[in-house]
């Protein structure tokens, strides 16, 4: 029997008062990636000896004073569509020219590097970080250790099944459409896709421009407050970034979501047909603590929600055929079929139509921004159902399934936590949203919903029977 | 102009050539599709305004040039 692995918090604690080193949380993350990588398909590549290597300065200079932060010596893995020096991009691609991966490392993981993280290796995503799981690639298909024939979610697929086996204690992933929210909802873990413009996302291949970004994933809002206060930030070669104080979100974590108004949105969520059973019972249970800890429930209608999950599911696959246009021209049958048919779609839509899109975007974003005026956050269920199968799921099936694009067109910070299992065995997420920049607010209540649950600590049985 | 041939033109406008069998799965697709986009013409906004600002720090170099 494996004992379940430590939050970033936890390892923290343990590095500071000399129960575990990172040499240690690597070798056992190693162990664990050794014994379930085969089956769940979490790595691309691992650097194990780099590693290594990284962890043992991060030993030494613990042992000589030098303490760079909660992320020191801590194991993270990176979604492999985002460029790091010591291992290639693939962007689980024959596409990608090998040498876009030797600009070195991207900003963000600069960041996470110079704050003492220890990069574990690249994590499988979906080609390009589109479409769904392609088995006619040669590169792993990622599967959900709550259930191997089920998909932990896309298309930061790795680094969701990673966190939740312990393969490493952080990571990145990223998020167009949902795509950090999902794993997380779908593999028990929690995962922020932070305001728009907060974290450069230079270094990673393109999506859909104007609706990505690379978040941090982990295992409680802890962990991911202590990953964006190291993550955020402008940079210079990412113009989208926007000049801002960025906060010590840790800090910020007090426990309390007294006295917050949080609206709840049912209808457009718990509402939709093909929701699990089990849905309403999680959710309520999640809101009825958030009342306990003396936060007031407000029913609201999200503006705009169904236009705006449209207005994100049109618009990005025009912006990344703007990317791909070239290649898809001369190398069709080198995307997988999953990946081109979602990028053709993009084909379809007119000039005009965009236009449309990007004012309705606009509108949308607007009213909900007024009604931030009477609330401090939105919370709903991150998704309708739990994890779907690998086998015989389209990306349609998953947008009918989850309740996230909206916050990708409207760019507000969305965190996802976990609130319990659902009528399939598997973990589904608890949503929370508020204003533009007040991801240090969302953070507050997710972390204050963890000190008041534990479905968080939850983890696949695989993890502790290996 | 029958799906068939709006969806053919509009590949052809994007210069990509699926199988046969994709582009069926695409003409399948088009009619949604379209039903999406329409709904976004539907609605009635309350007026649009343009995606592209300039922030007050941009607008610094111009100032002091004109100064």
């Amino acid at each position: 029997m494996s004992a379940a692995p430590m939050t970033i918090q936890e390892a923290g604690i343990a590095l500071r008062n000399g129960t575990t080193t990172s040499v240690a949380l690597v070798e056992a993350a190693i162990a664990r990636a050794d014994a379930m990588d085969a089956e769940v398909g979490t790595y691309i590549v691992r650097t194990d000896d780099s590693a290594l290597a990284a962890a043992k300065i991060a030993d030494d200079e613990l042992s000589d004073g030098i303490d760079r932060g909660p992320l020191h010596g801590i194991p993270m893995g990176i979604k492999d569509i985002i460029s790091t020096a010591d291992a290639p991009t693939t962007a689980q691609s024959l596409i990608l020219d090998p040498a876009w991966g030797e600009q070195g490392d991207a900003p963000v993981v600069a960041r996470l590097r110079a704050a003492g993280s220890v990069i574990m290796g690249k994590t499988t995503t979906m080609e390009f970080a589109c479409g769904m799981p392609d088995f006619d690639k040669p590169f792993p298909v990622p599967r959900n250790p709550w259930d191997l024939e089920r998909w932990p979610g896309g298309s930061s697929s790795g680094t969701g099944s990673g966190l939740a086996t312990g393969m490493f204690l952080g990571g990145l992933g990223t998020d167009t459409g949902g795509s950090v929210r999902c794993p997380a909802t779908f593999c028990g873990i929690t995962g922020l896709k932070q305001t728009y413009g907060l974290v450069p996302k230079s270094g990673c291949t393109e999506l859909g421009t104007s609706f990505d970004h690379i978040g941090p994933m982990a295992r409680s809002a802890w962990d991911c407050a202590a990953m964006l206060s190291v993550m955020a930030g402008a940079h210079p070669s990412d113009h989208t970034t926007v000049p801002y104080e960025v906060p010590d979100y840790v800090a910020g974590l007090d426990g309390s979501v007294a006295g917050l108004r949080i609206g709840v949105d049912r209808g457009n969520t718990l509402g939709r047909a093909g929701v699990d059973p089990e849905l309403e019972a999680l959710f309520e249970a999640a809101v009825a603590e958030l009342v306990a800890g003396g936060a007031t429930v407000v029913d609201i209608t999200i503006p705009y929600f169904s236009e705006l999950t449209d207005v994100t599911m049109l618009s990005w696959p025009a912006e990344v055929l703007a990317f791909q246009r070239a290649d898809l021209q001369s190398r069709w049958a080198d995307y997988g079929g999953p990946t081109r048919m979602v990028m053709a779609a993009g084909a379809l839509l007119s000039g005009a139509d965009l236009v449309r899109a990007d004012r309705v975007r606009q509108a949308g974003r607007r009213a909900i921004l007024e009604m931030f005026g009477e609330l401090d956050a939105i919370v709903t269920p991150t998704a309708g159902r739990g994890a779907p199968y690998v086998v015989g799921t389209g990306l349609d099936d998953v947008v009918e399934l989850v309740f996230t694009p909206v916050w990708n067109a409207t760019g507000f910070p969305a965190l996802s936590v976990p609130m319990g299992l659902g009528s399939e065995g598997t973990p589904i997420g608890l949503q929370i949203v508020t204003a533009p920049f007040a991801d240090g607010l969302a953070l507050k209540i997710g972390d204050a919903y963890q000190r008041r649950t534990d479905f968080h600590l939850d983890v696949p049985p695989m993890v502790l029977s290996y | 102009m029958t799906t068939d041939q709006q969806v053919q033109v509009l590949l052809d406008l994007a210069g990509i050539t699926p199988s046969p069998e994709e582009f069926d799965t695409l003409v399948g697709q088009f009619p949604k599709l379209r039903a999406s986009i329409e709904a976004l013409w539907a609605l009635d906004l309350d007026g649009a305004q343009p995606s592209m600002v300039f922030r007050a720090s941009e607008a610094t170099g111009p100032q002091e040039h004109r100064s």
